[in-house]
This record gives C-alpha cells, sequence and structure tokens, in this order.
C-alpha cells in the first residue's frame, strides 16, 4: 500500500515538473518518461517528524498561580527535537503565548498537527507543560484537565482542555507513530491546583484518586506523563525547568540510548527521564508511561536508528509495575522501564517481592525490542506437575480382556518432573489402581470374581513446548500388579501375579491458566503373563486424562 | 521379538502366574419330573457323551463337565424325554431345576436284508445310544429320545451302510426301511 502511494505520487510529481518544465510539444496528451533517481524518491517520501510543544506559565485566571519554567520546557525540549544533531525533527511549533495557549488554539494545533503528520509512518510528538487539575464533568465523574490560558478555576470541566479531548483528537491522528508527553500533575501538588471541593473530596481518600489514568484509554499511543497518577510534577530552580522535561533533553542528547542504537527512542527517553527524575526529587515523584506500539518501529526523538545495537526488554504494564528484571542472573532494571541485552538467548525472569512473575529463555536479535508483557502471557515454565485423575487400562487383545482381566476404571495419580536431562527432558511418574467385580468369560460362561490392579511406571520423556501446551514422548517402563479373588462353589482363593512392562509413552499437557494444567497420558506396554502355567508376551494399554498443578 | 520375550522373562515372573484351570469345569445338577430310577438318565451329548442315572426323586448330578455351553439329552422314563440346553459354569454349580419331559420319540429300522443284520448296528450320533442290536424282528429300535434332529447312522464292520438325519417331534415313531 505504502510503496504504491509512493510510486504513484512519485509519477504524479515527474509528470507535474515534466509538464512545467518540457517544451511544448504538437502532440497532446500522453504520458512523458521521466527518469526519478530511487534516492530521490526515498527522500520525498522519508517519514516526517513533527513536533507541538505547548508551554502554559500563566493564565487569565488569577487563581492559578504561574509556572515558572512551563515555557522554558517547551522551549527547551523544541530546540532539542529541532537540533539537527539531537532532534532532527522536521517541524517543531512552539506554543507559549496566550493567544496560543487557550483551549481552542490547543486543540486547533493538534489539528494541525493532524493535517502535518498525515502519514501512517510519520512522527507526531505532542508535549504540554502546564497546570493539571481535576473536576467533575457533567456525568460527575472525576476527569483530568490541563489548565490552558482561560481556564478558570472555578469552572475547569468547561473551561479547562479536558485530557479526555485531548487524548482523543490525538488518538485521530493519521500518525501510527505518536508521542503525548504530559508535564503536568493532577494532584494538588507542585504542578496542579484543585477547585476546593475536588481537593476536599480527595483529601479524604488515601490511597490516592480512584479515576482511572488516561493513560489506561490510550490506543496506537505513547503517553507519558511526567508524574504517576496522584503525583506531583515540579519545577525545580536549580534545573530551571520542569524536572522530568529537564531530563527528557538531557537523554536526547544520546544518555538515553541505552541500546547503543544510534538512536533515542521515545521508551528510552521516557525511562531515562524517570530514573533520573525519581533519583533526583528521591522518590517524590514517579513518572509514568503508558505504551501501546503499533507496529515494529519505535517512535525516534533523537539520533536515527543504525539498525544494530543491542536488544531491548522492556514493559510499562502496571501490573508489573515495581517488578525487578534479571536478565542472565543479574538484576537490569526495575519495571516500568527497560533494559539492553546484547543479541542472543538469554535466561529472562520478572520477579515481584519474593514471587517470580516471568521466567523464560527467549532469543533476542540485534536491535529487537521485547515486550516483557509478551512473556508474561506465557505460563512460567514450570519444574514440574502433580496431577489426579481417571482413565483406563486393559490388556490389548480381546482373549486376555476376557479370561485374565477385563479393561478397567482406574483412579490415577501422575508425577512429571521437568527438565531433568537438559531443557527438553521430563520424567514422569505414575500410579494408576482399579478395582471391582467383573466376570470372566471362560469358553462361554461367565465367572464372577473380584479383582484389584496397579500399574505404577516411570517414563523419561522427551518433551516439546508450544506456548501453554506441551507434548511429550519417551521410553517407560511400568509394574504391573495384578490381584484375582474367587468365591465360587467350587473354588475359593485369590491370585496375585506382579510383572514388569516396558514400553512408550505419549503424553499432553495444557495450561489452562495459572498454575492449573490438563494432562492426557497414553502409554503401550508389552507385558510377560503367565496364564496356566505357559508364558506370554501380551499387550497392554493405559489411558489417563486429569487436572494438576504445575510447581 | 525372541530376545524380548527372554528379557521380559528374566526381568517378571514374580508370583505364580494367573492359573484359569480351576475354571475349566463345573457340575450340573436338576430334577427330572416322572423320572424313572430304572429307565431314566440324562446323557450330556456330544462327541463323547457322557450320562448319568437318576435317584428315586428323579435328580440327576455332574460333578465335572467342561465348562461353557453344553446340550442334554434327558430321558425321564420309556414314554417321555426332552432336550435341554446348559451352561455349566467353571468352578460353580449349574442347578437346572425341575426338568418337565414331554412324549419320547423313537427312531426304528427295518431292515429288509435279513442275512447280515447281525453284524450290523445303529448308532444316534451325539448320544450315547451305540450298537443298538437286532430286536429279533429284523428291526433295529433307538429311543426313547427326546424331540429334536439327530444323525442316526447304520454300519457293519466295514463300513457305513446307512445313514439320516432326522427330526423328530414329540410322540413321534419315524421308521425307516433299509437295504443292505
Amino acid at each position: 500500500m505504502t510503496t504504491a502511494r509512493r510510486i504513484s505520487a512519485a509519477a504524479l510529481a515527474a509528470l507535474l515538473c515534466a509538464g512545467g518544465c518540457a517544451p511544448a510539444s504538437a502532440e497532446k496528451g500522453g504520458l512523458v518518461r521521466v527518469r526519478v533517481s530511487q534516492a530521490a524518491l526515498d527522500a520525498a517520501h522519508a517519514p516526517r517528524r513533527f513536533a507541538v510543544l505547548v508551554g502554559i506559565p500563566e493564565v487569565r485566571d488569577p487563581e492559578w498561580r504561574p509556572l515558572r519554567y512551563a515555557a522554558k520546557d517547551a522551549e527547551d525540549l523544541g530546540a532539542a527535537l529541532a537540533d539537527p544533531k539531537r532532534g532532527r525533527f522536521d517541524q517543531v511549533r512552539v506554543l507559549t503565548r496566550p493567544e496560543q495557549t487557550t483551549t481552542q488554539a490547543v486543540l486547533q494545533a493538534v489539528d494541525a498537527l493532524a493535517a502535518m503528520a498525515s502519514r501512517p509512518d510519520d512522527e507526531a510528538l505532542l508535549y504540554v507543560s502546564a497546570h493539571g487539575t481535576l473536576a467533575r464533568d457533567d456525568r460527575g465523574e472525576l476527569r483530568r484537565y490541563l489548565v490552558t490560558q482561560d481556564a478558570r478555576l472555578k469552572d475547569p470541566a468547561r473551561t479547562a482542555l479536558s485530557v479526555d479531548a485531548l487524548k482523543a483528537r490525538f488518538d485521530a491522528l493519521p500518525s501510527k507513530r505518536r508521542v503525548l508527553v504530559l508535564a503536568t500533575c493532577h494532584s494538588g501538588n507542585g504542578k496542579s491546583l484543585l477547585p476546593p471541593e475536588v481537593a476536599e473530596e480527595l483529601a479524604g481518600i488515601k490511597t490516592g484518586f480512584f479515576t482511572r489514568p488516561v493513560e489506561s484509554v490510550s490506543r496506537a499511543s505513547i503517553v507519558l506523563s511526567a508524574s504517576d497518577f496522584g503525583e506531583t510534577a515540579r519545577e525545580d530552580s536549580e534545573l530551571k525547568n520542569d524536572i522530568y522535561t529537564h531530563f527528557l533533553v538531557e537523554g536526547l542528547s544520546g544518555a538515553a540510548d541505552r541500546n547503543l542504537d544510534g538512536a533515542v527512542v521515545a521508551t528510552e527517553a521516557h525511562d531515562y527521564a524517570r530514573r533520573r527524575t525519581f533519583e533526583y526529587t528521591q522518590g517524590r515523584q514517579r513518572p509514568s508511561a503508558e505504551i501501546l506500539e503499533v507496529g515494529a518501529d519505535p517512535v525516534v526523538l533523537a539520533g536515527a536508528l543504525s539498525g544494530g545495537g543491542d536488544a531491548e526488554l522492556f514493559s510499562y504494564a502496571a501490573r508489573l509495575e515495581g517488578a525487578r528484571l534479571t536478565v542472565d542472573g543479574i538484576e537490569k532494571a526495575e519495571l516500568p522501564g527497560g533494559a539492553a541485552v546484547p543479541p542472543g538467548r538469554h535466561r529472562v525472569q520478572v520477579e515481584k517481592g519474593a514471587q517470580l512473575l516471568i521466567a523464560a529463555d527467549v532469543e533476542v536479535g540485534r536491535g529487537a525490542r521485547l515486550s516483557l508483557d509478551s512473556l508474561a502471557e506465557r505460563p512460567p515454565p514450570s519444574s514440574g506437575a502433580i496431577a489426579l485423575g481417571g482413565g483406563a487400562f486393559g490388556f490389548i487383545d480381546r482373549q486376555s480382556r476376557e479370561q485374565l482381566l477385563p479393561a478397567s476404571a482406574a483412579g490415577a495419580v501422575s508425577l512429571r518432573l521437568d527438565r531433568v536431562l537438559g531443557d527438553d527432558f521430563s520424567l514422569f511418574a505414575d500410579l494408576m489402581g482399579a478395582g471391582g467385580r467383573a466376570q470372566l468369560q471362560l469358553g462361554g460362561a461367565p465367572v464372577d470374581f473380584g479383582y484389584r490392579a496397579v500399574l505404577g511406571g516411570g517414563a523419561l520423556a522427551r518433551g516439546w513446548h508450544l506456548g501453554p501446551v506441551s507434548l511429550f514422548t519417551g521410553p517407560r517402563v511400568a509394574a504391573l500388579w495384578l490381584g484375582r479373588s474367587f468365591n465360587l462353589a467350587l473354588y475359593q482363593g485369590s491370585q496375585e501375579y506382579l510383572t514388569l512392562a516396558p514400553g512408550w509413552v505419549g503424553a499432553a499437557s495444557w495450561r489452562v491458566f495459572g498454575r492449573l494444567e490438563l494432562q492426557l497420558q497414553i502409554s503401550l506396554m508389552a507385558t510377560y503373563v503367565r496364564v496356566d502355567g505357559a508364558g506370554s508376551v501380551l499387550g497392554h494399554a493405559g489411558a489417563t486424562a486429569g487436572a494438576g498443578w504445575a510447581f | 521379538m525372541t530376545a524380548m520375550s527372554a528379557a521380559l522373562v528374566l526381568l517378571s515372573a514374580c508370583g505364580e502366574g494367573i492359573d484359569n484351570r480351576p475354571f475349566s469345569e463345573g457340575a450340573l445338577l436338576g430334577r427330572v419330573l416322572r423320572g424313572d430310577k430304572t429307565t431314566g438318565r440324562v446323557v450330556v451329548m456330544g462327541a463323547d457323551p457322557k450320562d448319568t442315572d437318576l435317584d428315586d426323586e428323579g435328580r440327576f448330578h455332574f460333578d465335572s463337565l467342561k465348562a461353557g455351553p453344553q446340550e442334554l439329552m434327558v430321558v425321564a422314563n420309556g414314554a417321555e424325554a426332552l432336550r435341554v440346553p446348559a451352561v455349566v459354569a467353571g468352578a460353580q454349580v449349574t442347578d437346572l431345576e425341575d426338568l418337565d419331559p414331554v412324549a419320547a420319540a423313537f427312531i426304528v429300522v427295518n431292515a429288509a436284508n435279513t442275512q447280515m443284520v447281525e453284524s450290523c448296528w445303529m448308532t444316534i450320533h451325539q448320544t450315547d445310544l451305540r450298537q443298538i442290536r437286532d430286536d429279533g424282528y429284523y428291526r433295529f429300535v433307538a429311543g426313547p429320545l427326546a424331540p429334536g434332529c439327530y444323525d442316526a447312522t447304520m454300519d457293519n464292520q466295514d463300513a457305513e451302510l446307512w445313514r439320516e438325519h432326522v427330526c423328530l417331534q414329540p410322540g413321534e415313531r419315524r421308521a425307516f426301511d433299509v437295504t443292505w
């Protein structure tokens, strides 16, 4: 699609050029062949990069206290993005003047950004450094608002810029590589001021705000926030910037390029700014991010991708927040965030407290980006499983079932130990038991009897793990004990027999969710049985299904 | 396969094995209504038929019969008989309880050639009725028989002289004139 559009646009451009430049011809109509180099075509259709940066230091309503560095934040970041040695953005608009920072003007700027970044592979960045606040909307729900030039403290819902509205505009951008950076907060502290009634309401809440973070409704976007929900974004007189913005700009100089691929992508920049902000504020400000990347292309904020560099492991999922990322036994990062690892195979673990959330062996290539969330969807590899179930076992041939022991329903318990011999081999142990009353069919006449049968076996099986499903097969040896008891008019007594049975086993397990595992096992064995004093080798089969607990 | 069997033998063979021989035979008993101790008897039909007599009350008893389905020809007295199927259960006693006979049937062979009668005999196969001799009137009479089908033959020392598959109705007396 993109290629076709490029070619048709190039052809149109070439035709226009030809029409304007070529000498008049006697013939009208028809196509004119022109030569356009591939380099020229690529340059004409290279992804473009646009940024709109909004800084709102002061607003009309004097109830909002001024921000010292909001305009400077936008200008500093804009300078970094426009810098040919750093951001290399094609167009950077910095909006700080009063008429540029009204609610309507900001939304118009977003619309203009949408008009410019009109191709899916264009990059669009929208940055806002301003006061944030919370207010109830017409339906009584607590919403987040950006304090624009015309916002009034007494009526933010009607006069300030709804973050939801901004998000809706932002999500409508044709670009699929877009970043929204909100250097604001909504906690009532720092760069935030709340209407009195909202502040009073929130004061009674100990655990933070109960509205959904704006980031959670983001789609196809990267939303970076200078503070976590309910935390304070701060300006700093030493840094002369919003703290987060300061370190974001610093990261664009290359310091944030953790995988050394020549480019600082949005997640790298945020992780750098986040970590530095956290350190600088001694944990009082913890920037957050919600990221949903579209496609494989990261959003480059500075530099250019070299195609090389280390691979990146990252996660911004809320459920992994506070977890530690360990790669090959070395702690690499605290989530949310990421870490760069050399290309190759790595043992990745994510732990939260004493709980192992993710453990996986991954193969990453040069410059690859692997979301830890995708690993979290895989069930953690188990060391084994123990299961209870039921099934049946019996001799394969009909005559033996009629004359020795009928096929019997059985209860079963099984144990599987994974990775006993390398990563691929599992050790199986199982025990099946059956008992009851049945009839032998001897010469067409029934003989009532009671029976007990125990089949205990072990196997060393090769495993193939396909997501939540694992398949196993391997040799097996089992012991089969048969006991028959008769209480007949002409014969009372019991018979017992124990035999070894080598064979083969096939098994499948399915991790349904969590540690619940469903298992299926089928075994075929050869048993040596002495019947009426004569020995013979008989086929014996068993099948069980059960539910187990993976450990 | 041989090596595998040998390995299995070495690996296993704990216990005496499975023994089904105790269940190869069973006992069978019953009582024949109007049974006569003198003339009544019960024959287990087959290639190697077994028979037993009736006691004063018409009871009969086989201690050991091959387990499985059997057919009995029950002769209650000189005029009544019955064929009845039975399943002998291994190592068990199967009681047929009361058996009610019906009118017996007979097969009669009249010998047209009297010269060789003394060296001939008639056999009703699957029963113990053999060596049935001339009754002095150049006539062979087999019975009382229970209604049903039988293979009857006339033999001498050298050959089978006559054979007939005969199905008899209760009380029927089927006669054949035979020349050999």
